[in-house]
């Protein structure tokens, strides 16, 4: 075989880019700690990369849906616990009413603390959060409940919003693993008698304090029970909420590991092994040496050195 | 018997010999690094010699017979087989390369991430429909979102010129080329027609030939009187003897009827579709239909309609925070008295129907109507006759432009719901985003100009509807995970984001390939060139051994002519005296 000057230089150089490009690619490795220096290095693992991406969006945004719920929820409950504990006082005042020892003027004090108990109920049910009125079903613009006032400014009556586009409406949210949750507590379901309730608060208020205002102990004495029912309603509701809650914890707990688990996978995907990158790396270094101090060795010798 | 004075002319032959090997020796040194030169040996042979009659024959001294080029012919077709095969591989291996720079997946700014962020915007909208600032952060995302589709189907154009443009220089390459391997023809067959072989031609000629073939493939033959025949894309004649035929590279734009969106070459007038070379390689990375730019081009328009489709079907039939006072469809129709589903809409209405709600200020319904819509037959100006027919001050127009404007009455609003013919969508009505594939996709003006027309809700079968209802922003989010969301051209279902990883999957298949490919043909093409060298190249070497063998036979000619001159001499001196 005929070896030229050209075929020496050639097969030099093309060795040299070669042991040149293979320091490259493990240099690129280690200083960016990224296995792909493009998709088609390893195609089916990017295809791959991009759904986990995509659902680790999706993870990360149902649970950033999860606590904005868990917070919502949270403040209702709260406004709900200040609430049976009002009603809890209404229900003490009317027991109060019915014994024989109360005098008229007592019950008048008693109807008088029973008004100022409605007043905070409804501040109650109109209760705000950042994302509108609490109680508002899906009308949370516009307060929910709104009072009629009688000339000396009490309350005589109590209007809500309409049911379907108002107070009865769900807010629902999405929560990871595409579980659906409804967010909300429509009022309808704490105040009215909307089935599965039974009691109308408002107007039972309403009714126990003219009562009690007009010594008509017989219909407070009735009226008792409906109070309890109405304890039991906010009770079923705040049980409700409350297991929600749970289970919105339970979901965002097993989330978490389902975010390691994803997180874990992109970066098996797309992160190098630093310690393998690095000592293949030092590998490439040692060959891509002697490939050049191979070169000078052979492009130094010449016949005409040893002419003469 | 022969005389001693021809003694004297085969020692002067002997040195001519000598000094014209020592001459190509030097040439071979002086062009051990031109490209495509080849090495040439002188050949010498005995002189016809002296007839001795029954004594046999005396010899008379050396002839230069020829000056050969060591030239493997063999080599020279494998050579420029492999090199035109690399060089379509190449250059696929590049446009693929380009396209994946351009889509640059996966990573966290590109198209993929956009979409997810666009659904996530829907979520925040499903928790705080109320609120105006998530409002204008989904606007921004639909923004991001069309403007990834925008810098994608840029680039995709881009890559279209650019590869036009390489195929124009390269058609002027391939035409100097021509010439010159016609004008090579002529000078080769003038310089050898009185015998011997013109070498530093033929080295010319070869090299533009390998250049030629790197450029368009094609084959050569060599004909008599040495001039050779190109002929390319099977059987079209490039150069025939001295004659040169003009390659001519054509664009056609999209609504060509014969060669759509495409680049194409003509050779004496019939298409040329070369086999190999550089040119095949950009003829196929420009115009084929699946895969490289218009493949990946098309694919990327079928997700942006898909999802202009999707979402503005859901947004069309919901409602935001307020009704409409005033609506403009973005896609106009051919004409307004032409039925709707050959009106040459982006989307086609199918037979069904959809409501229309009227307000007044405090946002009670006024007035509705659902407006029936047979696709066949009805036209915008019924359509318009109808939504008018609605009442409660309702209007709507047909304008000059071809598109339908609807008005609500002073002081209230309208909205449309419960599409089931896809007219609105089709239309441009109360969609989310505008246009219909990756180059016209936009936020819809009606969202442009207001976020409170974000359809986060729903109106009820009466037109009743409320603010904080959020069952359409999370019908627009489940988009994300819905199976049928887009439609293939072959007929097939699947989500958004699995369609983005296939084509991500597909582009990265096709590049990794590609890179296969060339790596593959590098290494072929690598051992012929290096062959080539060691058969035809020159090895300083072995010229510096022939300097002095010819060194040697120089010096020993020249001592014999002494000789020679001593004997003469002699002859004189003695028999002179």
């Amino acid at each position: 075989m005929r070896i030229t000057s050209n075929a020496i230089f050639h097969q030099l150089t093309a060795d040299i880019n070669r042991a040149a490009n293979r320091v490259f690619e493990r240099q690129r490795q280690v200083a960016s700690s990224q296995r792909m220096a493009t998709a088609s290095d390893d195609p089916i693992g990017a295809g791959l990369a991009v759904s986990l991406r995509e659902s680790l969006a999706q993870l990360l945004q149902a649970q950033r849906n999860g606590d904005q719920v868990e917070a919502r929820l949270q403040a209702s409950q709260g406004v709900l616990t200040d609430f049976l504990s009002v009603l809890g006082d209404v229900k003490d005042l009317a027991s109060r009413g019915v014994g024989g020892d109360m005098s008229s003027s007592d019950r008048q004090d008693l109807a008088t603390q029973v008004n100022q108990k409605l007043e905070q109920l409804l501040t109650d049910a109109n209760a705000r959060s950042i994302d509108g009125y609490l109680f508002g079903g899906t009308q949370t613009t516009v307060a929910p409940f709104t009072a009629v006032r009688g000339v000396n400014g009490e309350i005589t009556a109590v209007t809500a919003n309409p049911l379907g586009t108002g107070i009865a409406g769900q807010v629902n949210a999405e929560l990871p693993g595409g579980l659906r949750v409804v967010a909300n507590v429509p009022g309808s379901t704490v105040f009215t008698s909307t089935p599965p309730q039974t009691v109308d608060i408002f107007p039972l208020l309403i009714t126990v304090r003219d009562q009690l205002r007009a010594g008509n102990v017989a219909g407070v004495e009735l009226n008792l029970t409906n109070l309890d029912t109405a304890v039991d309603q906010v009770r079923v509701v705040m049980a409700d909420v409350g297991s929600r809650i749970g289970r919105i914890r339970d979901i965002q707990q097993r989330s978490q590991s389902d975010l390691l688990t994803l997180k874990g996978r992109l970066s098996m995907i797309e992160d190098a092994d630093i310690a393998e990158a690095s000592i293949e790396f030092q590998q490439a270094q040692i060959v891509y040496q002697a490939a050049l101090s191979a070169a000078s060795k052979v492009m130094q010798i010449n016949i005409v050195d040893f002419l003469r | 018997m022969i005389s001693i004075l021809s003694s004297l002319t085969m020692a002067r032959r002997a040195l001519q010999a000598q000094q014209a090997a020592i001459q190509t020796t030097g040439h071979n040194i002086a062009n051990a690094n031109t490209p495509g030169y080849t090495r040439q040996r002188v050949d010498f042979s005995p002189s016809f010699p002296f007839s001795l009659g029954s004594a046999g024959s005396l010899g008379t001294g050396v002839d230069v017979k020829v000056v050969t080029r060591l030239r493997d012919l063999m080599l020279d077709s494998q050579f420029r087989d492999a090199h035109q095969a690399l060089g379509q591989q190449e250059v696929e291996e590049a446009t693929l390369a380009q396209i994946q720079r351009l889509v640059n997946e996966p990573s966290a700014n590109g198209l993929g991430s956009a979409m997810s962020a666009l659904f996530a915007s829907f979520q925040d909208l499903a928790n705080s429909p109320t609120d105006l600032s998530v409002r204008t952060v989904v606007r921004a995302k639909a923004q991001a979102l069309a403007d990834q589709f925008h810098r994608l189907d840029d680039g995709f154009e881009r890559l279209k010129v650019d590869l036009n443009n390489e195929i124009l220089v390269d058609v002027k390459q391939v035409n100097g080329l021509a010439q010159q391997i016609a004008g090579l023809n002529r000078q080769i067959a003038m310089a050898e027609g009185g015998g011997g072989t013109a070498n530093d031609l033929r080295d010319q000629r070869d090299q533009a030939l390998d250049e030629i073939s790197k450029l368009v493939g094609g084959s050569v033959i060599e004909e008599t009187g040495g001039q050779v025949r190109v002929t390319v894309g099977g059987g079209l004649t490039l150069v025939d003897g001295q004659t040169s035929v003009p390659l001519v590279a054509e664009l056609f734009n999209a609504s060509d009827p014969t060669y759509p969106d495409s680049a194409r070459l003509f050779l004496g007038g019939n298409l040329l579709m070369p086999g190999g070379g550089r040119m095949a390689g950009l003829l196929k990375s420009r115009n084929s239909a699946s895969g490289f730019v218009k493949g990946f081009q098309s694919q990327l328009d079928v997700m942006a309609k898909n999802l202009v489709l999707d979402i503005n079907r859901l947004h069309a039939s919901g409602i935001g925070l307020q009704g409409l006072t005033t609506l403009a469809s973005e896609n106009a129709v051919t004409g307004p008295a032409v039925a709707l589903n050959a009106a040459g809409l982006p989307f086609t209405p199918v037979d069904g129907s959809f409501k229309v709600f009227v307000y007044d200020p405090s946002g009670a319904v006024t007035a509705s109507g659902t407006i029936l819509v047979s696709a066949g037959t009805t036209t915008l100006t019924d359509l318009a006759a109808a939504i008018g027919g609605v009442g409660g001050g309702l209007t709507a127009t047909v304008g000059a432009d071809n598109k339908l404007t609807i008005t609500a009455p002073a002081g209230g609003t309208f909205t449309l719901a419960a599409d089931t013919s896809d007219t609105l969508v089709a239309l441009g009505l109360h969609g989310f985003f505008g246009g219909s594939d990756a180059r016209t996709i936009a936020v819809s003006n009606s969202v442009q100009a207001d976020v409170r027309t974000i359809a986060a809700a729903t109106p009820n079968s009466t037109g009743a509807f409320s603010p904080g209802d959020n069952s359409n922003a999370l019908a627009l989010a489940g988009l994300q995970n819905d199976s049928t969301a887009i439609t293939l051209p072959s007929g097939g279902i699947t989500t958004f984001g699995a369609y983005l990883s296939g084509l991500v999957s597909d582009l990265a298949e096709q590049e990794a390939g590609a890179k296969r490919s060339v790596s593959l043909h590098t290494t072929m093409a690598d051992f012929l060139t290096t062959r080539r060298d060691q058969s035809s190249g020159v090895s300083l070497d072995e010229e510096m051994t022939d300097l002095i063998r010819f060194q040697k036979a120089y010096e020993a000619a020249a001592h014999f002519t002494n000789v020679v001159n001593d004997l003469l001499g002699t002859l004189m001196n003695k028999l002179g005296s």
